[in-house]
Parts: structure tokens; sequence; C-alpha cells
């Protein structure tokens, strides 16, 4: 009866090991390789979410350490069927997989989309764009720069200019005017705090106008911002400052301990039924 | 009481009989047959292509362009319906599509020597596309293994295969087999 047991358990341990392991996906990017820093898998999720977000492909970055003895485009195909990106009915899925320890790397193309991007563009995006950049270290950047450019492809009409960049927690990718402007408004949130105590609309009169002045001398952007600081400055007001440093407190605490489930970039991110059918380009670096 | 159990007995006994599962097994079957005869159809398409870019180039190897387009002319004459799967019609299929597998892989072996064309953009376009086409086959051949290991399984083993012998009638279905020369054909990777 024990050798039964022990003949079975090892038959199933053989099945297990023989099994490819595949992580759970939870995020656009899965860097279990560790290529990136918490910076950069914010910054290529926030573009994810943007892009899938304005009808463009589910694209999804993988890092592994290796690839479990399978090839490139096996493993990257039941990754693929695994986690089925894009939608039952557009399949327009699109899988990125970086093996660290065989330094090969594949684009995987959903069904929907091989028009879109053909074999010779993701063979094009490896070979020009991925390939350099992975050599010298760079693997934001090239990732990056393919993400951008299949969201071209799409047409898509990204918010302007670094808006994933902004809302990374990097102090350096704050404007030049705002930076110069962000201590007066401190200033001025805190005198209208002192001097008109407890009375809400005068508060809010006073931080409004406060604002809209700063928004004048900074000049950055005309008539417009200048009404956009007033009124910013009046909701602050009325609601005190205590109050308003209180919830963005409890909301930044809150976006750190949740990640991307946790509601600021955009809802948990699984994939739809789309299918795939070999289509992309493998490369290695 | 009674009644409650033997509403589950029966329905027990229809979830296991394959009443319903033996021809969906047969669709998705029909389904990935489809697909890996038009990823077939997809390479065969390619070939007037590349066979135009290699002429230009390599002017000594007629005899091997003929050979791909003997091949060619001859896999795409071999069209197998999903209700015709047998193992007869399978070997014809798999042995024509295996000699054009053959033939291209000698074509790619002899553009190595050519370095004008290795260097046409056309033609490496054209080489990304046969890969990618390659990959395709593969990904769909394995597809088809899968279902139709699924579709034996239920009308070879019991009690499925009681369903199947009473009111289905289905044939097990032909698989793909790695015939000693594909297995001895040099991959098309570049």
């Amino acid at each position: 009866m024990r050798y039964l047991f022990s003949l079975i358990l090892i038959l199933s341990l053989n099945v297990w090991g023989a099994e490819i392991q595949i992580p759970v996906l939870n995020s656009p990017v899965m860097d279990e390789a560790g290529f990136l820093t918490s910076e950069q898998k914010q910054d290529l999720s926030q573009l994810a979410y943007e892009i899938n977000t304005h009808q463009g492909p589910q694209i999804t970055i993988l890092t592994v350490p290796d690839l479990q003895e399978y090839a490139i485009e096996d493993f990257s195909i039941r990754v693929a069927e695994k986690w089925q990106l894009g939608t039952k009915a557009k399949d327009n899925g699109l899988l990125i997989v970086i093996a660290k320890a065989e330094h090969k790397m594949r684009i995987e193309v959903g069904n929907g989309i091989e028009g879109e991007i053909t074999d010779y563009e993701s063979n094009q995006y490896i070979n020009n764009i991925l390939t350099p950049a992975f050599k010298a270290g760079d693997f934001h950047g090239g990732l990056k720069a393919v993400m951008l450019d299949v969201a071209q492809k799409f047409n898509l009409k990204l918010s302007e200019g670094n808006r994933y960049v902004r809302r990374a927690p990097q102090s350096s990718s704050i404007p030049g005017p705002l930076k110069v402007a962000f201590p007066f408004l401190i200033g001025i949130l805190i005198l209208g705090q002192i001097i008109l105590g407890k009375k809400p609309v005068a508060r809010g009169i006073f931080t409004g106008a406060g604002m809209a002045g700063v928004g004048f001398f900074v000049g950055a952007a005309g008539l417009a911002m200048i009404g956009f600081m007033f009124l910013m400055g009046l909701l602050i007001g009325l609601i005190g400052l205590q109050n308003l440093l209180f919830a963005l407190a409890a909301g930044s605490s809150h976006r750190g301990s949740g990640g991307f489930s946790g509601g600021s970039g955009g809802g948990s991110w699984g994939g739809g039924g789309g299918g795939f059918s070999g289509g992309g380009s493998s490369g290695s670096w | 009481m009674k009644s409650t159990f033997a509403v589950l007995l029966i329905s027990l006994f229809l979830v296991s009989c394959g009443l319903q599962s033996i021809p969906t097994a047969n669709n998705a079957v029909e389904g990935s047959w489809a697909e890996v005869q038009n990823q077939y159809k997809r390479r065969s398409d390619l070939i007037p292509n590349l066979v135009n870019v290699v002429k230009g180039y390599a002017t000594h190897e007629k005899e091997t362009l003929e050979g791909v387009i003997a091949a060619r002319s001859k896999a795409t004459s071999i069209n197998v319906d999903a209700k015709d799967l047998n193992p007869e019609t399978m070997k014809k299929f798999q042995a024509a599509q295996g000699e054009l597998s053959q033939a291209l892989g000698r074509l790619m072996m002899v553009s190595e020597r050519y370095p004008d064309l290795k260097a046409n953009q056309n033609f490496q376009g054209l080489q990304v596309q046969l890969e990618g086409t390659e990959n395709r086959i593969a990904i769909a051949r394995r597809r088809y293994i899968e279902t139709v290991q699924e579709f034996n399984n239920l009308v070879t083993v019991f009690p499925s295969s009681l369903t199947n012998s009473m009111i289905h009638h289905f044939e097990k279905k032909p698989q793909f087999t790695a015939t000693e020369a594909e297995q001895k054909t040099p991959e098309v990777k570049f």
C-alpha cells in the first residue's frame, strides 16, 4: 500500500514537473525577471492601460528568469493561451516575452491584429528597437518605444506629452513653471487658513484668488489656466486644507498598497478571451 | 426522495455519457483541422513571391527552385475535408506537405550562399513571413493533436464509447505523426 502511494506521488510529481509554470496575470507588466524599477513598471503599466482604454490592443509584458527548457515560440504561445489577452470579439492581445537566461524575446500578436502588426513589423520592432535597447540595458526605453509605436499604428490619441510619466512618482517630471509655483501655492493655502480661520466661503475666495494670481504670474496657459486655478483654490478653501491633506494622504497610501486594483490606474488586468495563432516574431539580444 | 435520486442519477449519466460531448469534440476537431489547412495554405501562398525573389539572385539554383515549385503544386492539390479525415488521407496530406517543407528547407539553405539575396529587403521580409507561417503551422498542428486526443478518448474510452457505438458511430480521428523525413528536415529558422 505504501509503495502504491509513493508510486502515485512520484507519477503525479512527474506530471507536474513537465507542466509549464506560468504566473497569474494581474498587471500589464509582469516583471518576473526583475528588469525594471518600480517607477518604470508603473510607467509602462499606465501606458498599457491608456492604450487599452483607447480601444487599442491589450499589451502585456512578461519577463522571466528562464524559459523552462521550452523554445521561446512554444513558451510564449502557451502563456498567450493561458492569459487570453485581448477581447474575445477582437482578439486584440499583444504579448511581449523576454527571457533573461536565454537572452531571447518574442512579440506574440493576437489573431485580430495581425493585419496592423504583421510578422514583418514585429520583426522590425525587435531588430530596430528592442535589440539595440536591450543590449544597452535599457529595457524600459525599448519597451516604451514599441508600445508608443503600436499606439500610433492604431491611430490612438493618447494624452498629450508625458501624462504617464507625470503620474509616476518622479519629481523631475513636474514641468518647470509648476515647480516655481508650487511653494507659492502652499504659502497661499496656509496663509488663507491662518487669516480666515473657520469661514469656508471667504477662505475659498481668498485661496482661489491667490492661486489664480500664481497662475497669471507663471503664465502657464493663459486665461483658462487662471480660471482653473481659481476654481481649484475655491474648492480647496471650501473643503479646508486639513481635510484635503488628510484625504490626499489616505489616497496615496491606498494607492501604494493596492497597486492597480486600488483604482488609480484603471482596474484589474486580465485576459478577455482573445485568441492567438502564432503571429509575431522572435529574436535575441 | 426517490425521484430526486433518480434525476440525479440520470443527469449524472447524461453528463458522462458523451451524448453532447462527442459531437462537441467532433466540431473542435473539424475547427482545428480547418486551421491546419489554412496555415499550410498560407505557406503555399508565400512561395511564388519567394521563388521570384530568389530567382533574381540565385541563378545557379534552377533545380532547387523547380523542386520547390513542383512540391508546392503537389501540396496545394491535396485538400482534405474534415469529414474525409482518415489515416489514408492524412498520410497523403502529410507526405505532400512534408515534401514541400523539405524543398523549402533546401531553398533557404542555398540562399545562404548569396549575400546580395540575403541583403535584399524583399527577401528578408519573405523570410520573416515564412518563419511566422512555420510557427503558425506548428501551433495549428499542436492544437489539432490536442483536440483529436480528446475526441479519440471520448469515442474509445468507457462510458462515452458506449454512447458512440450506439448513437453517434464516429470513427477515431487520425493523428499527425512525425515521419522519418520530417524528423530529418532542417528547421526553417534564420
